[in-house]
């Protein structure tokens, strides 16, 4: 049976699918509902291919990242399959695991040039009718954000700063307070001094 | 601010935002290219700020332009951002890019605000800078549409 492939381009990368139509889906002969094999190539990289798994994962993998990447949220991307992270020299790392044993994992460093090829690939993908995935599982299912949500990084920034100037401030009130409240009592201790004296020079 | 980026890569960009809108049948939305401006001096950090309330399907239509505009730039967008990763190498066009947007940004925002003046520090804005052109190239998909929506909608 003659297998479908599919390819779908963008700049550095090419993503090409080959799978065939499940005739008992009642497919179509150009369709694909069956993959059998994925390849993804970027220039400058190593391919990368796998099964079915392995392009879930993926997938799954880079929306997640694309998505927290945009939302300024930081999450650590692990599974079985594949590590995905942003480092701090602004580069994506890529850990790719294979099921095979004794086969060491293969890791990939890319820029974000590379990664917004590979996600417009998957979003081609995603969009073409002939080929059957199910794209509902693997969108990031990524929390709201609610109003009264806690951000680390906010509350650092507005909320420290004028807790510091209170407390500065409460501080230095409190010893003013403190000083003026011992002057006081000392000019009041001779004032009495002198009334007595006044009174004794009178006698 | 997405939309001032586009600015900065297509010289001609007011225009050609007019013609997109147009191109996607936002008419009875954006019957002017002042209609589009109105809109974007809605932005509190802009030098002349308008007060003027943006509706639903304004802010959509907004969205679809900057969508729609990314397609067109993508390979400009990208070349930036290649650059940027390959600094090194590379540096002219991210160079020009950073320059410009900050030319822009020191024209049209208010310089007196301590944001602005953050985003015209070339040491703190690249980051900042970056962050903008990799969203416009992931709003550029097929995708990018209900990307850059959900994105919007949860900052």
């Amino acid at each position: 049976m003659l297998q479908n492939k599919y390819s779908f381009n963008q700049s550095s990368t090419e993503l090409v699918i080959s799978g065939l139509p499940d005739y008992s889906n009642n497919d179509n002969k150009d369709n694909i509902s069956i993959i059998s094999s994925w390849k993804l190539s970027i220039i400058n990289q190593p391919e990368i291919e796998g099964n079915i798994d392995h392009l879930k994962s993926v997938i799954k993998a880079f929306y997640k990242v694309a998505a927290l990447s945009l939302l300024d949220r930081e999450e650590k991307i692990e599974s079985e399959l594949i590590d995905l992270n942003l480092d701090d020299s602004g580069s994506y790392r890529i850990t790719l695991k294979s099921t095979k044993p004794d086969v060491e994992p293969l890791n990939l460093k890319i820029g974000y040039a590379e990664f917004s090829d590979i996600i417009n690939c998957f979003d081609q993908l995603k969009n073409f009718n002939k080929i059957n995935i199910d794209f509902n599982e693997l969108l990031p299912n990524i929390n709201k954000k609610r109003i009264f949500s806690f951000n680390k990084n906010k509350f650092t920034y507005t909320i420290i700063p004028p807790l510091i100037a209170f407390f500065t401030i409460s501080i230095f009130a409190f010893i003013s307070i403190y000083f003026f409240e011992n002057n006081d009592s000392r000019n009041k201790n001779i004032s009495i001094i002198s009334n007595k004296l006044n009174i004794v020079i009178k006698i | 601010m997405l939309l001032l980026a586009i600015e900065t890569i297509d010289l001609n960009g007011s225009e050609s935002m007019f013609v997109i809108s147009n191109k996607l049948n936002l008419q009875h939305l954006f019957p002017s290219k002042v209609s589009i401006w109105k809109l974007r001096s809605n932005n509190p950090l802009r030098k002349s700020q308008s007060i003027n309330n943006i509706n639903y399907e304004q802010f959509d239509g907004l969205t679809k332009i900057t969508s729609e505009m990314s397609k067109y730039l993508y390979p400009y967008i990208r070349a930036i951002v290649s650059s940027k990763d390959n600094f090194i190498k590379k540096p002219e066009l991210w160079n020009d890019f950073q320059s410009r947007y900050t030319e822009l940004i020191e024209e049209r925002f208010n310089t007196e605000s301590i944001i602005v003046r953050n985003l015209m520090n070339y040491d703190q804005n690249q980051k900042f800078f970056k962050k903008i052109l990799l969203t416009l190239s992931l709003a550029s998909s097929d995708e990018g549409y209900n990307r850059l929506r959900f994105v919007l909608a949860n900052l």
